[in-house]
């Protein structure tokens, strides 16, 4: 395939763009992102509260809010993503903190914090909740049921007692 | 004068090579000055070899600058020749060295900050110096410049190829020498105004296309460099990146590899199809920085395995360009104390080395015991950088006692660098050592010591003292432009043999332009005003 060949096929791409729609997290920014083949495409939409919405790109560079995403199409975009488990461990205003599980696939380190965003359950302190990471941004998806709440009572529990981080150990 | 001064200067001379001054070019004009008013035709063989095989410009700059004010009128054609061969841009640099000009020169801060983006880049200092001789440039030079700008006149599409890319150098040449440009010249860098036969009309064309499909083909067809193309345009999008891959420089490739990987374009299977066979011919270019794909890396950006072995290749590819080490090498890294700089540069000089080296190498570790350090893998720089995790500065330092680990082994080595502040102050010293190891191995290594923070003298006098072939060289800094000079100085037998190929080197001389365009005469021309 030549390089005039790929333009044209880009090109295409492109400017069929205007008859798509897609599901995007927003959060406090307007500048989001989608495919073109395969390239990341970003679109400048007007500034909107957090949440996740249904883009539908005016032009090349411009986008607007046709309206809020359903919980199915949510679920669908974040089936797309990798997926990380992480221990929230502070509320802050409209996001969480929280620490990667230590044996995660993405090499994170649990020395940084990272930031939760678009929590919309009510996930109590310690909680390990799952994320679809789409190379940035980690976005929050659902609570683990995987996880054994005794612990994250135990943790709770010795949080509010000041016990001692390095002596405390949790027994299954 | 001293025989031993006399060396040092040219010592000296090669030590700058290994560092680069980032266009603060009064830091090696000390340096350059002195060794062409001692050795007047060694300078001209040096910048001769130095244009064939050398990587920083800021030297070129200079050593054309130097040279074509020299006295000697064989040293005047050099300079003229090596100018001749530069490109453009390099020649308004040399023009400006010689007048005396304003360069910016960026520190870092050691601080990070966030741009728009949300990106985080280093925070710099940017301080405006002015540099340069300060001469009237000679009527030679003046001439020269005169028939590479008749020369670019004499063929439009030669003209345009080259203002395309280097509009305001070509100004500066214009207007600093006082060279009339002929009416289509002057139009085009001056007036802006474009013939319908210039392919800078494109210019206008990628300007008004509504299309991003359009703007991609016009860049592509019409060869529109990748740094003019970028300000042209307003917003890249999926179309117009390929076009612009498809016309980026081996070296800005490698430089913008993170920013494609990041933009997708690794995603794409023909994209990708296009960047793999473009980092391949970064293989074969002369222009690329050895060390910048290794350097990239470094940053953690590049994430793609396959892209990242390829930077790998291209990489010992560019060093292995530089000359083959083909003696058995010893490494030895002073660990002791203090020493993070000398870990540090160890780590850039076994992944240096290694890509270079035909011969077995061994790279040892010491404090007063040593350490030897094996890279798994293809024992590139993230290898080795690997292999030096457990390595941490501490303890007193023994020089010796690599080198008897050596011995102890039977370990052949015919060249030894030692990267050091040379503050021996246990036992055994390296001096006992290197007779025992001279003794029982028949063969006396070079030694070559690489000096890193706050050196003592002594170390470098006992060995010279000891008749122990010592050279010395002290990098400023670390920094990836001036590195692969090591490869260069490790390449030849000893120091005697570098200096024998430099002054074997023939001499640069000038050609003659094949086609050149008369002066233009505008005496009847109602525009002479203009044009004057």
């Amino acid at each position: 395939m030549s390089v005039f060949d790929l333009i044209d096929d880009l090109g295409e791409e492109e400017e069929s763009l205007t008859e798509t729609k897609f599901v995007s997290p927003v959060f406090h920014t307007d500048i989001v992102a989608t495919w073109v083949k395969g390239f990341v495409h970003k679109l400048k939409i007007p500034f909107t509260d957090p949440g996740w919405y249904r883009i539908h790109p005016i032009d090349m560079f411009n986008a607007e809010i046709v309206g809020e995403a359903d919980f199915i199409q949510r679920e669908q975009y974040l089936k797309k993503l990798p997926k990380v488990r992480i221990i929230l461990i502070s509320k802050q205003k409209d996001f969480h903190i929280g620490i990667p599980l230590k044996n995660n696939a993405h090499g994170l380190s649990i020395e940084n914090t990272i930031p939760v965003f678009l929590v919309d359950d009510i996930p109590s302190l310690f909680d390990t909740v799952i994320c679809g990471f789409d190379g940035s941004s980690f976005w929050y998806n659902d609570i683990d049921i995987k996880n054994d709440p005794a612990k994250c009572d135990f943790m709770r529990n010795s949080f509010e007692n000041g016990a001692d981080p390095t002596k405390s150990r949790f027994k299954a | 004068m001293t025989q031993n001064q006399e060396q040092d200067i040219r010592l000296q001379m090669l030590n700058s090579f290994l560092s680069c001054p980032h266009r603060d070019t009064d830091q090696i004009k000390r340096i350059h000055s002195e060794l062409q008013s001692k050795d007047p035709v060694f300078y001209a063989h040096l910048a001769s070899w130095y244009r064939k095989n050398g990587d920083i410009r800021d030297h070129m700059e200079v050593f054309a600058s130097m040279l074509i004010i020299d006295s000697y009128h064989e040293n005047r054609e050099v300079g003229l020749a090596i100018f001749q061969q530069v490109p453009t841009f390099m020649k308004t640099r040399v023009l400006g060295f010689i007048k005396g000009k304003k360069v910016k020169i960026r520190h870092k801060t050691g601080r990070k900050k966030k741009i728009k983006g949300g990106k985080t880049i280093d925070d710099v200092n940017i301080e405006e110096k002015m540099v340069g001789l300060y001469k009237n440039p000679p009527t030679a030079f003046k001439r020269e410049i005169k028939q590479y700008l008749r020369y670019l006149e004499a063929d439009n599409k030669r003209f345009d190829s080259v203002a395309v890319r280097n509009a305001r150098d070509l100004k500066t040449l214009y207007a600093s020498m006082r060279i009339r440009p002929s009416r289509r010249a002057n139009d085009i860098l001056f007036h802006k105004k474009y013939p319908k036969d210039s392919g800078l009309n494109v210019f206008e064309e990628i300007l008004n296309a509504k299309s991003s499909k359009k703007i991609a083909r016009l860049i592509v067809e019409n060869k529109v460099p990748y740094t003019t193309a970028v300000g042209l345009i307003e917003k890249i999008t999926p179309s117009i990146l390929v076009a612009l891959i498809n016309n980026m420089s081996p070296q800005e490739l490698m430089n913008n590899l993170a920013s494609l990987e990041e933009r997708g374009a690794l995603n794409n299977k023909q994209t990708r199809e296009l960047i793999e066979s473009k980092i391949e011919k970064v293989k074969k270019s002369k222009n690329v920085s050895a060390l910048k794909g290794k350097q990239a890396k470094k940053t953690g950006r590049i994430k793609d395995a396959s892209v990242s072995s390829k930077i790998d290749e291209v990489s010992d590819e560019q060093v292995k360009k530089r000359g083959t080490v083909k003696l058995p090498t010893a490494i030895f890294v002073d660990r002791s104390g203090s020493m993070r700089t000398a870990i540090e540069m160890g780590k850039s000089c076994a992944a240096l080395v290694s890509g270079a080296t035909e011969a077995p190498l061994y790279v040892i570790a010491f404090d007063s015991m040593p350490m030897e350090i094996q890279a798994k893998g293809n024992k590139t720089y993230s290898d080795w950088e690997r292999a030096f995790i457990p390595v941490r500065p501490g303890g007193s330092t023994s020089i010796g006692c690599p080198l008897k680990a050596l011995g102890d082994s039977n370990v052949y080595v015919e060249q030894i660098v030692i990267i050091t502040d040379g503050g021996e102050n246990a036992h055994p010293t390296f001096v006992s050592e290197y007779s025992r190891y001279a003794n029982k191995m028949s063969v006396r290594p070079n030694v070559v010591i690489i000096r890193v923070g706050n050196w003592y003298e002594q170390f470098a006098s006992n060995l010279k003292r000891s008749g122990i072939d010592t050279e010395i060289y002290t990098p400023q800094g670390t920094d990836y432009y001036g590195l692969p000079g090591l490869v260069q100085i490790l390449s030849r037998k000893s120091k005697l043999d570098l200096l024998m190929e430099i002054m074997n080197t023939p001499l640069v001389h000038r050609k003659k332009y094949s086609n050149v365009a008369p002066d233009p005469k505008y005496k009847n021309d109602v525009s002479r005003k203009v044009l004057v």
